[in-house]
Formats: C-alpha cells, structure tokens, sequence
C-alpha cells in the first residue's frame, strides 16, 4: 500500500517545493545577515529551517528587527 | 539681525507646564547656547521653534513675520538621532536632502560634501546599523545641514559622546558657526563658554538668565573668597552670615565659598576675623564667580 | 520629484531591503495553490494515510472550481489576513518608537504625505500580493480541477481587494495612534475578526460592512453577480477608508515626535 514514485504529480508538486525552498532561504539570508535578531540567532536558524512554512513567517515577523 | 523671536512661548503637558512663557531672540550670525539642567525644558523649547511641537500659547516670528512652518529654514539634530537602520550613511543623506526639497542631483552633491566634512567619506557606504555613536551623532549634524539652514538646532548635541567624540562635535560646531546661526541646549557649561556668543539659562520653564556671554558674566560677576581650614569653623561662618558684606557663604566639610558683595572691605574684614580668632586656615584665595556658579545659583534659587 | 515619492520609493526600497516583497507574496501563492493541491488528492490521502477501516466508501463529492477558490479566499481571510496585519503592524508605530519618524517631519514634510506614502506602500505589497497569490490558485485550480470563468476570478478579485483594502487602513490607523507593535496587531485584529463575525451574524443589518465584501466575493464567485447591497457596501467601505486615513493624518499631526 504504498504510492510509488512515478504516481507522485511532480509536474503539481515541485513549484510548491521550490517556493518553500526559497521562503527558507530567503529567511535564512535575512536571518544570517542581521545584526541583531530578537532572541537568539541558533534559535531562528532551527525555526527556519525545521518548520516549515510557519518556521520563516514566524522569524520575519517576530525575530526581524523593525528598523 | 534679528533671526527669530519667541513671544510669551509656552507649552504645557496636561497640569505641568513645560514652558511657562519666555520671551527670547536670536541675532543672525550668533552662536547661542540654551542652559538648564535636565527637565528645564529646553528640547520642548526648541521642538516648538522647530515646528514639531504646537505651542500652547505664545508665537514665533523668523525675520520679523509671523512663523507658519519654520522647518524649511531648520536644521534640527535632536538629542538621540535615529535613522532607518537599513540605509548607508550617504542613502540617509540624500533621503533627507530630498524632503528638504533638494532635488536628487543637488542632494547627492551636498550628501558627498556634507560626508567629508564630518569625516565619514569612508563609512558612507555602509549601513547605518554599524555606526558608532560618534559617528551617528556626526551623521545627524550632516542631516540636518543638508538644505544649508538658515538656523541650526542642536539638542544636547556632545552629552551622550566619549571625551573624543565631543571633542570632534565641538571643532565641527566652531567650524559651523561661521556660517549659520546656532542655537543648542545643554547642561554643561564648560560646553556653553567654549564656543557660545550668547547665552539663555532656562529653569523650571522660565528663561533665568540670558545676554552675551560676556555681558552675563560681566552683570553677574561677584567677588568670591575660597577658605581651606585644618578644622570645622562653624561657628564662626555662622556668625559672618550677618556681615554686610558678605551675601553668601558655601560650606563644604572644611572648605568654604564666601560669596562678597565688595571685595576688598570684605577681604579685610574676613581676614581681620581670621587673625582675631587664631582660627587655622590651610589656603585663602581670592577669585571671581564663574558661569558655574551664576549656574547653580539661578538653578537652587 | 515630490517629498510623497521620495518616501514612497523608501518604503518600497524598505520592503526589497527586509524581503517583504519576497516573503508576503510567496506565503499567499502557498496558501493559495495548497488548498486546489489538497481537494484534488484529499481522497488518496485519506486511502494512504488516513488510516480507514477497510470496506468504507469514500463518497467524497469533488468540489467545483468555484467552491476551491472559496476556500482559498476564506484562507486569505483568516491566515492571509493575520500576516498582513503582522507584517504591517509596525508600519508607524515603529518608526514613532525609533524616533526616525520625527527625523523625517522635522524636515519641511507635509504630515499627510508621510501617512498617504505608508499607505500606498501597504496598498502597493497587499494587492500585489492577492493578485499573485490568487492567479497562482487559478492556475492550480484549472489544471487540477476545473476552469473557473476568467471574468468571475476578476471581479472577484477586485471586490475581495477592498476588503483586505480596509484592513491595511485599520492597521496603519492602529499602527499611528498606538506604540507598541504587538498591541497594533493585536487591536486590529481584534477588530477585523469583530467586524467579520458580527456581519455574518446579523447578515441583512449589516449590509454597510466592509466585512460584507468577503460575502459579495463568493457571491461573484458562484453566480456572476454580487449579492444585493453590494452598492451600499461598497461606497460605506471606500467612505470608512477615506475617514480612516483622514483621521490617522488628525491624529499624527497631534502626536509627539522625537521624545
């Protein structure tokens, strides 16, 4: 019982992948270049990328400073 | 010249009120300094002149008419300067030359004179997030400079900077100075004698004290006796209080300050009591009262 | 060039700077293409993972293309407007708490100037990000499900845009008469959510809602047209923005600047 490789609509998939692939980066780059974050960086790097989607919305709306 | 003239200026803050009516001006060309200590109300003083603050009461004129919106004709560096954090100094530089209605050209030409002036030809390109304070407080003079202001505000401009970076602020406002006219608060005097032509002392939202600063010193200026002794004397500085020619007597552990309304009767009286009494001075010094002391006999009284 | 389109071109250098513009559209693609991806393969998800006993009988009607693209407008009315609100909340308040706000005004800026730049600002990220967002759900909806007709997703669009109009306008209100962030996003929220339910509540009373666009929208939808009171509704939310943004320049004016 087990979806084969070939069964999976890549064609539908790999564009949502693609665009996670770059919230997360996007986040990571921000993340990394700030000089401060609110809260430990290490934290908001392990938030990026182990939660995904809500991970790097989470980190640009609270752990980016706003100035 | 006169540039700008406040009348009955006041502001108040619900039931306190900041700024209880002063009535002050400022020649063209001047360099002026507005004393008090802290919570005297110098910024909201000159948040109205600049226009960010209403005034309760009272008006404005710039050069004789009537005052709609100054901030045309002010630069204003305010005592914690802030700046969008994500922009390079000379970015910072242009956005402000721009409101100031610069278009982009002049403003990217005034930025770039503007960057070496205050020596920071070198950070311009870099975000303001990694300034110094130094540096922050000497990108804020350049900002508010851009649109060669006819007067330049400065709050508290040199408290907050280390020995260094005060000293840098001071030479670049001397340098100013020849060029507009300055007006800048502080609570520190030695500040106001090196480089200010006129002085304002404001206390308790009222103007104490104002004239040239050598004018002031001249009018307020009083003979002064330092007196070190090897023990307390007490008694007998409480006794001298009653002497005419004595106003005021200062005692700090074995040291005193006799303020003299004459000074050479009072000289000799003080001394005459000295030798009487057998009484056991280590040093006696005749002098004048200095800024400082005007200073905190306006701020006690 | 007018002091309005210098502080225009630095909100819009701001959001390239701090990836707004990057961020906030993505988020709404995602959430826009998840909900067609998932109605489409919801019944092999259930048979892969769901866990059901053997013998039942999925009888799982697939959903039209119209009633997709509902759901993902409901999406974009809760998760959607929740990162909107939080990603603009600090819009003034910010800059007030900073003190940059008053390097600005202390320059001969008009105070409506700076407030109406914010505002285009917010306008500018909000609606590129619905449209993106909302075509991309399209796109997925039509290759997965069915071709909804181009002219509904249109002026569903369109009238879906006034409301989230609204809410960027309640925000930067909040954002100009409070100071802390969180406390801004809190209220407004607060408010919109309020505003949301009460409309659904009281239905015919509420026709003058700004909340009752959201209606409307799925009314276009389903139908071609919008439900009755769209007028009323529609010149009451214009009516509303215009005295927010009035108000929010009043009280600007009123606040202290560069404490």
């Amino acid at each position: 019982m087990n979806v084969s490789l070939n069964e999976i609509p890549w064609g539908a998939i790999a564009p949502i992948i693609v665009l996670q692939l770059i919230l997360m980066i996007t986040a990571l780059v921000s993340c990394i270049r700030e000089e401060k974050t609110n809260g430990p960086k290490w934290m908001w790097i392990l938030v990026i990328l182990f939660i995904s989607l809500l991970g790097p919305v989470i980190y640009f709306v609270v752990g980016r400073r706003n100035d | 010249m006169e540039l700008l003239k406040a009348c009955d200026l006041a502001k108040s803050f619900g039931n306190t009120h900041a700024v209880k009516g002063i009535n002050f001006h400022i020649e063209e060309g001047r360099c002026v300094s507005l004393l008090g200590p802290n919570g005297a109300g110098k910024t909201t003083t000159l948040k109205m002149l600049s226009g960010l603050l209403e005034p309760t009461s009272g008006s404005i004129d710039f050069k004789g008419e009537k005052a709609k919106d100054l901030r045309e004709f002010i630069g204003y560096l305010p005592q914690y300067p802030a700046f969008y954090n994500w922009m390079s100094g000379k970015e910072f530089l242009v956005f402000a030359g721009q409101l100031a209605k610069l278009n982009r050209k002049e403003a990217e030409i005034r930025s770039e004179e503007l960057l070496e002036r205050v020596g920071l030809t070198n950070a311009k390109k870099r975000k303001i997030a990694g300034y110094s304070g130094g540096m922050r407080q000497r990108l804020g003079l350049a900002q508010a400079l851009i649109h060669r202001p006819k007067l330049l505000m400065l709050d508290e401009p040199v408290s907050a900077l280390d020995p260094l970076g005060r000293r840098e602020v001071l030479d670049m406002m001397r340098e100013i100075k020849e060029e507009t006219t300055i007006l800048f608060s502080t609570h520190v005097l030695h500040d106001a004698e090196e480089i200010s032509d006129d002085i304002l002392i404001i206390n308790a939202g009222e103007i104490a004290v104002s004239g040239s600063l050598g004018s002031v010193m001249e009018k307020y200026r009083q003979p002064i006796l330092h007196i070190e002794f090897e023990s307390q004397a007490a008694d007998w500085l409480k006794s001298i209080t009653s002497y005419s020619v004595v106003s005021e007597v200062d005692i700090q552990g074995n040291k005193v300050s006799i303020v003299l309304n004459d000074m050479v009767n009072g000289k000799q009286t003080i001394l005459q009591d000295i030798v009487d009494r057998k009484l056991p001075i280590l040093k006696f010094e005749t002098s004048q009262t200095t800024l400082e002391d005007l200073f905190m006999k306006v701020v006690k009284a | 060039m007018t002091q309005w389109t210098v502080l225009y071109r630095k909100e819009m250098t701001e959001m390239v700077r701090n990836y707004k513009i990057l961020w906030v559209p993505i988020v709404f693609i995602l959430l826009g293409v998840m909900q067609p991806v998932s109605s489409y393969y919801m019944p092999e998800i259930l048979d892969t993972f769901g866990g059901l006993p053997e013998g039942t009988i999925l009888e799982m009607p697939t959903p039209t293309g119209e009633d997709v693209l509902m759901q993902v407008l409901s999406n974009y009315g809760m998760l959607g407007v929740l990162i909107l609100v939080l990603s603009a909340m600090g819009v003034v308040s910010a800059e007030r708490q900073s003190g940059v706000a008053g390097m600005v005004m202390i320059k001969p800026v008009p105070y409506s100037s700076y407030i109406l730049s914010k505002w285009a600002g917010l306008l500018t990220i909000t609606l590129i990000t619905l449209f993106i967002g909302y075509a991309a759900s399209w796109y997925y909806t039509s290759l997965l499900i069915e071709t909804v007709d181009f002219e509904r997703i249109f002026q569903s669009v369109l009238i879906y845009s006034i409301w989230l109009v609204f809410v960027v306008t309640l925000t930067l209100f909040f954002s100009t008469i409070m100071k802390g962030n969180g406390g801004v996003a809190f209220v407004t929220i607060f408010v919109v959510f309020g505003l949301s339910a009460v409309t659904s509540i009281l239905g015919e009373n509420m026709k003058w809602s700004p909340a009752a666009m959201t209606e409307h929208t799925g009314q276009v939808l389903l139908s071609g047209e919008p439900g009755s009171g769209f007028l009323l509704g529609f010149i009451t939310t214009i009516a509303i923005i215009i005295v927010v943004l009035i108000a929010s320049i009043q009280i600007f004016k009123q606040k202290e600047l560069l404490e």
